[in-house]
């Protein structure tokens, strides 16, 4: 078991960077920079920064996103500076936790 | 009895399903609160358990251990412990996306809960915070938790 940190990142499913959804350039960047892991869950409805609801309308998706990414703090405190820089308004919460990471399968088996 | 056979055996009771009178929706709840738990356990969608889907097999687990709750949600894009990406693409539907399970309980099982989930994972991730609980609870009964 190790301390580690945990980082939630709300925004909506409509933001973008630089022409592909927001959500998958955190992913990306995450990967880039190394970080264990990051997950991204939809939510079924959600304001934030102004009164509008976000929620799924027919023809455009607008419901709020979370990335949840865990790591160890030194790394989560240089990710936070570059996905504030990715994004114009969300929310970006952490929180201090206990990290147990289990890994059976061999190397050769992952793809 | 005629003729026939009786067979003894030794068996362990690991959950006793009892039926409970409809609740008076009326009713006072009583309240559970203090310092618990939150435990997050990420793992695959595709992860298996003796052939059944290993966040379903752990739920049960839970549920036999009468943990207060626990609740999976499905990620839509995310990678992990095996390295590879979980995602949905559009035109065939992804089975391995990434799932959360989120356990809440007081403090002194969290042990408990976290070796058993430890003993089940494959390969992921367990993430243990601190959390205030506050519980209500409504039934006649009070839940399993409630008398210990």
């Amino acid at each position: 078991m190790s301390k580690a940190k945990l980082l939630r990142i709300h925004f909506s499913e409509r933001d973008k960077y630089r022409g592909a959804p927001l959500y998958e350039a955190i992913v990306s960047k995450c990967r880039e920079m190394r970080i264990a892991g990051a997950t991204v869950f939809r939510g079924l409805e959600g304001y934030g920064e102004n009164a509008e609801i976000h929620r799924r309308h027919i023809m455009d998706h607008d419901q709020p996103i979370i990335v949840v990414v865990v790591d160890i703090e030194e790394r989560i405190n240089d990710l936070i500076p570059v996905i504030e820089s990715m994004m114009e308004t969300a929310v970006i919460a952490t929180s201090e936790v206990e990290m147990i990471r289990v890994q059976r399968s061999s190397v050769e088996s992952r793809k | 009895m005629s003729d026939g056979l009786i067979e003894v055996q030794d068996t362990s009771v690991v959950k006793v399903g009892k039926k409970e009178k409809k609740m008076d929706a009326k009713q006072q709840h009583t309240e559970k609160r203090g310092p618990a738990k939150m435990i997050r356990v990420f793992l695959g969608e595709a992860d298996r358990w003796h052939g059944e889907p290993l966040y379903e097999a752990i739920v049960k687990r839970l549920r036999m251990m009468d943990v207060c709750g626990a609740t999976v949600y499905r990620g839509i894009l995310g990678y992990g412990a095996k390295g590879h990406t979980h995602k949905q693409h559009f035109l065939h539907l992804s089975h391995d996306l990434p799932v959360m399970i989120s356990i809440v309980e007081s403090a002194d099982r969290a042990d408990e809960i976290r070796n058993t989930v430890e003993t089940m994972l494959t390969d992921g991730l367990i993430v243990i915070s601190d959390v205030e609980m506050f519980r209500l609870v409504r039934s006649a009964a009070g839940g399993p938790d409630v008398q210990s």
